[in-house]
């Protein structure tokens, strides 16, 4: 008798020698619009947002007058309103095939960036120096979640020789901290004004706040329904889709179709109570980043352990509500009420929120998750290099034992590079720890 | 009851405990060969030769151990973990904490009040060879001697000579440096088991320690790690009434049994 999983993990070849100086975004949109148009017609439309991203990154590739380079925490509202096109060189990490992610890792060392610098960033830093990504017009990084962001703002600065603007983030979460940030928001605006010789729109900056309002009040509402058992939104490659339309197009009509559509997808599971491929035995948070280089790492959860990943951070604390001055029905606000609005916007995505400041922060947002999402087992996979980040873990971890019984593991990952912790080094630890779950929970 | 087997195939050795009912009737360790189904294989070959059975004869085999999944013969896996925590508390009652030391990783482990052999919580470290076996392999070759002579040798230290770099290939430079001081043997190995005491020690502290304190794996039967860790911990260890390097394939076994009860 076998009863083992066959669950198979990818396998990388690093020894190949690669074309770095390929055409990248259109290999990469070869193989994204590949993998999508491979699946089955009906769901194909779940995965619209990793399509738009990747056309919006090749339409801003062509128009470099009007392109900005951003991290992901920048919010995207405030290039768009410009009628300017927002590009995230870390974006084109996550896209990128693992073996050229190793490969331009490397390149990046050349350039001085210390090994140890998550993939995401030093990715990005070899795509620059391969000249496989455009020259943009402006540069726009933040202080969060960390200081290796605006290192990396910094050398791309320095290599397209291109004056970067880096907003500074307050470390404290109040009225004045916020208020600091919207007068940020505003030295922003005024760089890209002089960066490009264009003016902002009020209208246009306050059609985009609203657009991304509705596309929050649209997640909140499919996070609620999240709550039902089994989780109605049981797919790793879902939360990832949430993360990049939230982070990179959530001013977007695009974006509020999709999570239309989404919210009536995930209302009708909940009426007919569907939930994941495999029955859910558990429930779990991903309470900080988790593995994109290897989707069978879910995959194996489920089929072994009936672990459903129902919390992603990076994909559900973008609903936390948003903050208005005073509540205008003709969203009618002023510039200066914009600014705010959009402070707290930037200030509370994910990482940006639970990265920056007091790590209070961060363990009762992961207190709450699990929480109100009726969490078995949360998992803290994080890169070594994101420090405030594993300040936190531990605490976070006590924390949740001490108040709701919910057990954590602690990981070491880098989510795109399987070099640094491979697919089977990651299941090897959640083994025990699932095992050890599913014991406690009579299973 | 049933004849029932447990495999543990770990980086250093590879363990099979056959038990018949309750009682351990065979047992085998044998050095891991390249092929982890080679390994359990000879290690379950082994233990079946001892008391005469056919592999047929088992009714439920569990692999454990980091080549668990290339065991032919397993009906089931179950991480190394959940074995030591079984295997330990199964023959001792009262243990709160359990300390695996393996080849190459280490664990703290801390067990259930309630129900014995279950694991509340873990951490371990495997990512690199500070606080395993096989950082004591590197410093026993560095003293020419087998890494099974390195606990009773520090029992003839007069003081503790401390290593302070953590990697195992900083550390051999180390050691080869105090070597050349003319430091005494003796005292740079019961450093080199403080060491490794100094990296576990660290471990227990974040899952909570909890006496009894227990200790499992290879690394267990080497008296100078142990007491490093008593004297680091201010605890005694208790002795297990059984082979520490076998308690993941006992775990293993007592699951195995526990799946054909039901």
């Amino acid at each position: 008798m076998k009863t083992q999983s066959q669950i198979q993990f990818r396998k990388f070849d690093f020894s190949k020698k690669l074309d770095l100086g390929m055409d990248l975004l259109r290999n990469v949109e070869s193989i994204v619009k590949g993998i999508v148009s491979k699946r089955d017609e009906s769901i194909r439309w779940v995965f619209q947002p990793y399509v738009d991203l990747i056309d919006s990154m090749i339409e801003g590739a062509e128009n470099p007058e009007n392109l900005i380079f951003h991290n992901f925490t920048v919010s995207p509202e405030l290039i768009h309103s410009m009628d300017l096109m927002s590009f995230s060189p870390e974006a084109l990490s996550f896209f990128a095939p693992a073996e050229y992610v190793a490969a331009y890792r490397d390149c990046s060392l050349i350039e001085h960036v210390p090994e140890h610098m998550c993939s995401f960033l030093s990715t990005a830093l070899g795509m620059a120096v391969s000249n496989v990504m455009p020259k943009p017009k402006g540069i726009l990084y933040a202080s969060h979640p960390c200081d290796n962001g605006v290192a990396l703002g910094q050398a791309l600065s320095e290599y397209y020789r291109v004056k970067a603007f880096i907003i500074d983030s307050p470390y404290d979460d109040n009225k004045k901290a916020h208020e600091y940030f919207a007068g940020q928001i505003k030295d922003l605006f005024r760089y890209l004004e002089e960066i490009t010789g264009k003016r902002l729109n009020i209208d246009r900056l306050r059609e985009s706040c609203k657009r991304s309002d509705k596309a929050h009040e649209l997640l909140y509402q499919i996070n609620e329904l999240k709550k039902n058992k089994p989780c109605p939104l049981a797919s790793s490659a879902i939360l990832r889709a949430i993360s990049i339309a939230m982070y990179m197009m959530v001013d977007t009509e695009d974006t509020i179709h999709w999570l239309e559509r989404l919210l009536e997808d995930v209302k009708q599971r909940v009426d007919k109570g569907i939930g994941g491929k495999c029955e859910e035995k558990m429930r779990i948070a991903w309470i900080y980043t988790l593995p994109s280089f290897d989707p069978a790492i879910f995959e194996w959860m489920e089929e072994k352990f009936g672990a459903t990943s129902v919390i992603f951070q990076g994909a559900d604390s973008f609903y936390w509500p948003i903050y208005k001055p005073i509540r205008k029905h003709d969203y009618d606000y002023s510039f200066d009420e914009l600014c705010l609005i959009l402070a707290n916007k930037s200030l509370n995505t994910p990482m940006a929120r639970q990265s920056r400041g007091h790590l209070d922060r961060f363990v009762r947002d992961t207190i709450h998750w699990c929480k109100e999402w009726d969490i078995d087992a949360a998992i803290f996979s994080g890169h070594i290099q994101c420090k405030a980040n594993w300040s936190a873990a531990q605490v976070a971890k006590e924390a949740l034992m001490d108040e709701l019984g919910v057990a954590t593991l602690i990981h070491e990952i880098d989510c795109i590079d399987p070099r640094v912790v491979s697919a089977e080094q990651i299941v090897g630890k959640m083994e025990p720890f699932l095992e050890m779950v599913a014991e406690n929970k009579g299973l | 009851m049933s004849i029932v087997a447990g495999c543990d195939v770990g980086s250093v050795t590879g363990k099979t405990v056959i038990l018949d009912g309750d009682e351990i009737i065979s047992s085998s360790i044998i050095p891991s060969r390249p092929l982890p189904a080679k390994t359990a294989g000879e290690t379950m070959n082994q233990a079946l030769e001892k008391v005469g059975l056919d592999i047929k004869e088992l009714k439920y085999v569990v692999g454990t151990g980091y080549g668990r999944v290339k065991i032919p013969f397993a009906n089931k896996t179950v991480s190394e973990i959940a074995c030591h925590a079984k295997g330990v508390g199964w023959l001792m009652e009262t243990a709160g904490t359990l300390i695996d030391i393996g080849g190459q990783d280490c664990k703290a482990i801390a067990l259930d009040e309630k129900i014995r052999g279950k694991v509340k919580s873990f951490v371990m470290n495997d990512k690199c060879a500070a606080g395993t076996g096989r950082f004591l392999e590197v410093m026993a070759a560095v003293f020419e001697i087998e890494p099974k002579e390195i606990g009773p040798l520090t029992l003839k230290a007069k003081k503790i000579v401390s290593i302070s770099s953590q990697c195992s290939v900083f550390a051999e430079s180390e050691v080869v440096s105090l070597i050349a001081e003319e430091n005494d043997r003796f005292d740079i190995l019961a450093g080199v088991c403080d060491s490794v005491a100094g990296r576990i020690v660290s471990l227990v502290g974040r899952v909570g320690l909890r006496e009894d304190v227990a200790i499992s794996g290879g690394v267990g039967k080497n008296i100078g790690v142990v007491k490093a860790i008593e004297r680091r911990l201010n605890v005694e260890l208790k002795d297990l009434p059984g082979d520490p390097q076998i308690m993941g394939a006992l775990g293993a076994a007592i699951i195995a049994q526990e799946i054909c009860s039901k």
